[in-house]
């Protein structure tokens, strides 16, 4: 099923992370931005980004922005986004879910939470 | 966390958070230095925030649960900071430091055991409270003449500075440092070329004594121990073009966008490395050229349809090391140059002769010239007051030489050549009266000694036949009115052929020196620019040695012959 997903975070550590959590996954290929800006720039490069897994705080250009410039250009438009951010402002999560985000998962977390979202996006974007 | 093993990662996070931390002591301590001036460095305390909530967040993925929640309380201590609810005091700045120290301990601890969990129960009131009232905890903590929280007094991190000794692999040096290294690495290259002066005239005059042999021995060290130190110099200050690359994907797929186009932009050989100082000035003639790719290259998706081509346009960079040089291409595969506009337009300074005489690349080339985008009907297609002659001119100043060619509808490529490095070039020495000049190695093709009668005169310019070209020639001697001998005792004549790329000029010279390898310093400190000048070295005797512009003289004697008002 899930064969590219975009992660979106300024931590190289939570990159490592990630090819842990998608292990499960065989043949994911993960694909690295360290803001939105790069992530923008890997979209346009990347021919089917499934899944973009987005971090809120990030220099540069943070995850809000990243969103907001997906909106406004209406690019991009059918890639479920999830949103993954460290309890941050309510706000800024639900300003995030508003701009198009399809989930948000709070930092840290389990990855079956990740997991489950993951199918559950894909088992309702497909019914 | 179950299925998920993160203990692998644990030396990474621990670098990690170790940068972390180094960056909220000097934050700190920058905090300190400002305490009196009352104004909060927002942006600074900003950039912090975002640091500690990277950490927080890695901690919390790698389970360092208690890690993560004293970094959470540390970062709400610092908001409330930014929000103003909370003046920056003394104190306050005191409890920041013991918070950093107790926070560096736990990262520590989890380092040498990662199965460990930090206890931060003792220090997680000195954050609990966001109003100064004195609490007990803070009574405790005002009340220790060392105010060290409790956590730090347990065994294990009796010794809280020990990550001051802490070992790295990895040294950022500022690049001026660098740079004076490789200066005095070239000022012992310069000494260099005198010891082996002194060397071969010792060994003239003391032919077989051994002392003389000693002498030989060191100076055939020290020269190849100057060579390794220069080179091992240069390597430090190479860097992968990718850094410059790596910035055009963007700039790209939005000019792209705004003009309705699609363009593919591709890359090869991004590890090429290329000295420092030429990575940050070659960021700014490639987006010339790819800006131009983009507006006058790539087609629209309905004209390449039409043509049938691709609707995706592409543009590909690439960079590769031949030689000395560096060569990098800006390719696109668009409507290609038309010749017959550039032709249009150059008339109003060639004449028609000229023109067919010149050779469809070298009116290709036309482009690069002064002036000759600013003209109406080019600059309403270019859009922009920036013409291909910046290029020319930012990659000149490189020591380097940018080229185009194109093939209508099949796309253009525009080629810059440099050197891999500025500082130090290869140079061959000669000299015209009493004056002695530099001409760098790389644009000599060859050196040819002639007799006069071998001379020619065409449009009243002298001129010699090589192996059936005609080659245009400059006297060095008038070119700078040094008074020239001329010919050497067997009345013949020297010439060093230049060239860039397929043009070819001899430069008529009195002596030809030897080759040598020269500083380059830059010539506008003392003298602004001098027209036929590139800079100057400063030879082992302390002499001053002006390096030649061979590029400017092509221009100057092979396209605008007899034309050098025209700008």
């Amino acid at each position: 099923m899930l064969q590219k997903v975009l992660i979106v975070d300024d931590s190289s550590l939570i990159h490592q992370m990630y090819k842990l959590v998608f292990m499960r996954y065989k043949d994911c290929k993960l694909i690295s931005a360290m803001n939105g800006l790069e992530a923008l720039d890997k979209l346009s490069q990347e021919a089917g980004i499934q899944l973009v897994l987005l971090d809120i705080n990030m220099p540069v250009m943070n995850g809000l922005q990243f969103l907001e410039n997906i909106q406004k250009e209406g690019i991009h438009k059918g890639v479920p986004i999830i949103i993954v951010s460290t309890e941050g402002k309510e706000e800024d999560t639900l300003r995030g879910l508003s701009m198009g985000a399809r989930g948000y998962v709070k930092k840290p977390f389990q990855p079956s939470e990740l997991h489950d979202l993951i199918e559950r996006l894909y088992t309702g974007a497909t019914s | 966390m179950e299925g998920f093993d993160t203990s692998g990662l644990v030396p990474e996070y621990i670098e990690d958070a170790k940068g972390h931390l180094d960056k909220l002591d000097s934050v700190l301590l920058d905090l300190e230095k400002d305490l009196g001036a009352g104004e909060l460095d927002v942006e600074m305390v900003s950039d912090l925030l975002g640091s500690l909530h990277t950490l927080k967040g890695n901690s919390g993925m790698m389970g360092f649960t208690t890690l993560q929640q004293y970094v959470h309380q540390l970062e709400g201590a610092l908001k409330t900071l930014l929000e103003g609810s909370m003046p920056l005091t003394g104190d306050f700045l005191q409890r920041l430091f013991d918070a950093a120290a107790v926070l560096r301990a736990g990262i520590e601890e989890v380092e040498a055991d990662p199965l460990s969990t930090p206890d931060f129960s003792g220090d997680a009131e000195l954050f609990a409270s966001e109003e100064p009232a004195p609490g007990p905890a803070e009574k405790e903590v005002k009340g220790q003449p060392s105010p060290r929280p409790k956590m730090s007094a347990s065994p294990e991190r009796s010794d809280s500075f020990k990550y001051i000794g802490a070992k790295s692999n990895i040294l950022k040096v500022d690049f001026e440092r660098l740079d004076h290294l490789l200066n005095l690495a070239g000022e012992l290259v310069i000494h260099r070329t005198k010891l082996a002066e002194v060397d071969r005239v010792f060994k003239e005059k003391y032919r077989d004594k051994e002392v003389s042999a000693d002498l030989s021995e060191a100076a055939e060290l020290i020269n190849k121990a100057t060579s390794d130190l220069q080179e091992a110099i240069m390597k430090v200050r190479m860097l992968p073009i990718s850094q410059v690359f790596h910035r055009f994907p963007r700039m790209v797929r939005d000019l792209s966008r705004e003009r309705g186009k699609e363009i593919n932009l591709t890359f090869s050989g991004e590890g090429t490395e290329l000295d420092k100082t030429v990575i940050d000035e070659i960021g700014e003639p490639l987006l010339h050229l790819i800006r131009n790719s983009i507006d006058h290259g790539i087609e629209t998706q309905g004209d390449r349809s039409r043509k049938r081509k691709s609707p995706v346009g592409n543009i590909s960079l690439s960079a590769a090391q031949e030689g000395n040089h560096i060569v990098i291409t800006v390719s696109d595969d668009g409507a290609g140059l038309d010749i017959d506009m550039i032709k249009a337009k150059a008339l109003s300074w060639y004449t028609e002769e000229e023109l067919a005489a010149m050779g469809r690349d070298n009116i290709l080339n036309l482009i690069f010239e002064a002036g000759f985008t600013t003209a109406k009907e080019v600059s309403e297609i270019s859009g922009r007051g920036v013409g291909l002659d910046v290029v020319k001119k930012n990659v000149a100043g490189l020591g380097g030489m940018v080229e185009v060619k194109s093939e209508k509808d099949k796309g253009t490529t525009f080629t810059i050549k440099l050197p891999l490095t500025l500082a130090i070039i290869s140079s061959l020495l000669v000299g015209a009266g009493a004056e002695v000049f530099a001409l760098p190695l790389s644009s000599v093709v060859e050196s040819i000694r002639l007799q006069p009668e071998e001379l020619k005169s065409v449009n009243n310019r002298e001129v010699i036949k090589l192996r059936e070209r005609v080659l245009p020639l400059v006297r060095l001697s008038s070119l700078f009115g040094c008074h020239a001998g001329g010919t050497d005792a067997g009345g013949r004549m020297y010439v060093v052929v230049v060239g860039r790329a397929e043009k070819r000029i001899g430069i008529i010279v009195d002596r030809l020196m030897g080759r040598q390898e020269i500083v380059i310093k830059s010539l506008d400190e003392f003298v602004g620019d001098a027209e036929g000048i590139a800079g100057a070295t400063i030879m082992g005797d302390g002499k001053v040695v002006l390096i030649l512009d061979i590029s400017g003289m092509i221009d100057k004697n092979l396209i605008k012959a007899d034309r050098r008002s025209v700008h």
